[in-house]
């Protein structure tokens, strides 16, 4: 009786094993390389500091490199939300080439205003689309959480709601950034 | 006979311990990288000038005693002429609890706080005043407690991650020699090069 119920529980242990191989394998050939995930993402131009007067101030980029991307941060090649700036780190394109110079040299070029927008954006970019479009709240963010000491961060608490980091970087995420809070966070 | 293979067996686990301990590979990397010690210079305060000093003095050693924050800091930014560290130098540091320290570098320009006298709350900012000149820092230390780390003799290899190595004037003077009292001579970093 028991060597019967052995059996049966080996076969039974087979199929499902082959089951699953085979749904796997399934799953794995269904996969679509040209599948685009379209994300919407925040303003980049008041992410780079264009003001509404078509001025060039102080935006997110220009915060986030002084909060966030000092080399033992997040300026460093091998960090998530990897960040470009003045006194940073800075991008090096594919000839080997640095457009803004060393650190400490040029200000914040523009293709390193985009790295860093992608960085933002690249983050969590479904949910990133899901508070742009007003089905989350900003709140949900790593971009936010994370800083707040909300979820874990090496990098400890960097802001507190409220303050002038919180209130660029919510304003910003909510369509009109507060620039003189992003001056003052920058500082 | 089971005494004994017990008392095996503990032992095993004890060195496989010791030995999981002490054989962290990545640590173990960034410590060779430093290289040896220059010959003429023995362990101690003088040594390894501009090295990124707690990467030895952290908790993983394998340094015997551990800083809070080290660095060096140079006369001039070694562009036309050597590096040579600057005595008397006062570095002023600030918390994200705004609790103060201060602390002078010696005759190489070696600098560094025991955790015992100041433990800081990341992220610091610095300030360095020595004679009629002061220097503060563009940015603030996040996390890192070795200033040789991010200030690194630039090269190919790293000039788009370093702002170069912490220097108090800003042009270099070719006649600057450092502290003729130091008890290491030439008082310029050996094994520091441009990567």
């Amino acid at each position: 009786m028991s060597t019967l119920v052995t059996r049966a529980a080996l076969l039974a242990l087979f199929c499902a094993t082959t089951a699953g191989a085979i749904a796997t394998v399934g799953a794995c050939s269904s996969f679509d390389p040209n599948r685009l995930t379209e994300v919407a993402g925040p303003d980049y131009n008041q992410f780079k500091g264009v003001l509404p007067d078509g001025g060039l101030g102080t935006g997110v980029s220009a915060m986030i490199e002084r909060r966030c991307g000092t080399l033992d941060c997040h300026g460093q090649v091998g960090r998530p939300l990897r960040l470009y700036g003045q006194f940073g780190l800075r991008f090096v394109d594919d000839a080997g080439n640095t457009p803004g110079g060393p650190t400490g040299g040029q200000p914040t070029t523009e293709t390193e205003h985009q790295a860093n927008y992608q960085s933002v954006l690249g983050l969590q970019p479904e949910l990133m689309t899901e508070v742009v479009q007003g089905n989350a709240p900003p709140g949900a963010l790593m971009l936010l959480r994370k800083p707040l000491q909300l979820e874990r961060h090496a990098g400890g608490a960097v802001f507190v709601e409220g303050d002038v980091t919180y209130l660029c970087l919510t304003s910003w995420l909510a369509g009109q950034t507060d620039f003189t809070s992003c001056q003052g966070a920058a500082q | 006979m089971a005494a004994r293979s017990l008392a095996s067996a503990v032992l095993l686990l004890a060195v496989g311990a010791v030995a999981a301990c002490t054989t962290d590979p990545v640590h173990q990397a960034e410590v060779d990288e430093l290289g040896p010690e220059a010959s003429n210079i023995p362990q101690g305060q003088y040594h390894r000038a501009g090295q990124p000093c707690v990467v030895c003095h952290g908790s993983e050693g394998p340094a015997k005693t551990q800083f809070s924050i080290a660095g060096t800091i140079f006369n001039g930014p070694g562009a036309s002429s050597s590096l040579v560290g600057v005595s008397g130098v006062t570095v002023s540091l600030e918390d994200d609890s705004q609790s103060r320290f201060q602390v002078t570098t010696n005759c190489v320009g070696n600098f560094w706080v025991n955790p015992s006298d100041w433990n800081p709350q990341f992220p610091v900012l610095v300030a360095i005043a020595g004679g009629a000149t002061t220097q503060t820092m563009q940015s603030h230390i996040g996390r890192e407690p070795s200033c040789g780390q991010c200030h690194q003799l630039q090269g190919a290899n790293n000039y788009f991650r370093s702002p170069g190595p912490i220097y108090l004037q800003r042009t270099d003077d070719p006649n600057f020699k450092g502290d003729p009292t130091c008890p290491v001579q030439p008082p310029t970093p050996v094994g520091l090069t441009p990567l």
